[in-house]
């Protein structure tokens, strides 16, 4: 079964969505070693790119996750427009979509604090560590206290290469 | 917008819990994953969860034959 990155970035790049990759799997290409089951991405909300991510995910039949099964979710560009972030379930693996996130704002907030990143062969726009760090940061959970010492210690050790 | 949240560079009660924290990343093993690529740490990452899938999909195919 192909890696979360495997199955969405390849998916991404050729409906040119516009999305910058954060949380876990943005911390493992810093060099992070902390696991995770879901993917991060905040897009942006243009309506060329709503269009774009619909045409991208709507094949794998995007569902609320941890909805009860039945209701009638659609995922289209109104549905995208009603609402900001949507965590979701898909054939090919869970994944976040983020309209906002506290401590970066929107996509294009968020824009210069990316980089270009080439992962198998694809690529796409990924979190700095930097502004990674101040991310979970403002997000203030507990939970995220390991992971955000482990992000500063990426940072102190790639200072002193 | 929830971007206006201030981060602030002073330090807090929340700088200390991060440094005890810190104190217990291993970073021989973080020194080590800094020497690949970004690509290859998300595939090294990659084919530890293929790993892990496995590993659990053989242990449940145990427990229900026994």
């Amino acid at each position: 079964m192909p890696s979360l990155i495997e199955a969405f970035f390849p998916l991404f790049e050729k409906h040119n969505v516009d999305c910058i990759l954060i949380g876990g799997w943005a911390a493992t290409a810093h060099g992070s070693l902390r696991s995770t089951v879901d993917i991060n991405f905040v897009y942006s909300r243009t309506s060329d790119n709503l269009d774009r991510l619909v045409t991208a995910l709507a094949p794998h039949h995007p569902y609320l996750r941890g909805a009860p099964s039945g209701l009638p979710f659609v995922f289209d560009q109104a549905t995208l427009r009603a609402g900001l972030n949507f965590t979701l379930t898909t054939d090919i693996g869970d994944i976040d979509l983020l309209g906002e996130v506290t401590g970066g704002g929107d996509y294009h907030r968020l824009l210069p604090f990316s980089v270009q990143l080439e992962v198998l062969g694809f690529t796409c726009r990924c979190v700095t560590l930097e502004k990674l760090i101040q991310l979970k940061r403002a997000a203030g959970r507990p939970k995220d206290f390991e992971a955000i010492a482990e992000l500063e210690a990426l940072r102190e050790e790639r200072e002193a290469r | 917008m929830c971007d206006n949240v201030a981060i602030e560079k002073q330090t807090s009660s929340i700088d200390a819990i991060i440094e005890i924290y810190k104190k217990d990343v291993d970073r021989t093993l973080l020194r080590e994953n800094l020497k690949l690529t970004p690509s290859q740490r998300v595939e090294k990452f990659g084919e530890f969860l293929r790993q892990q899938a496995e590993i659990r999909g053989a242990f449940q195919k145990s427990v229900k034959e026994s």
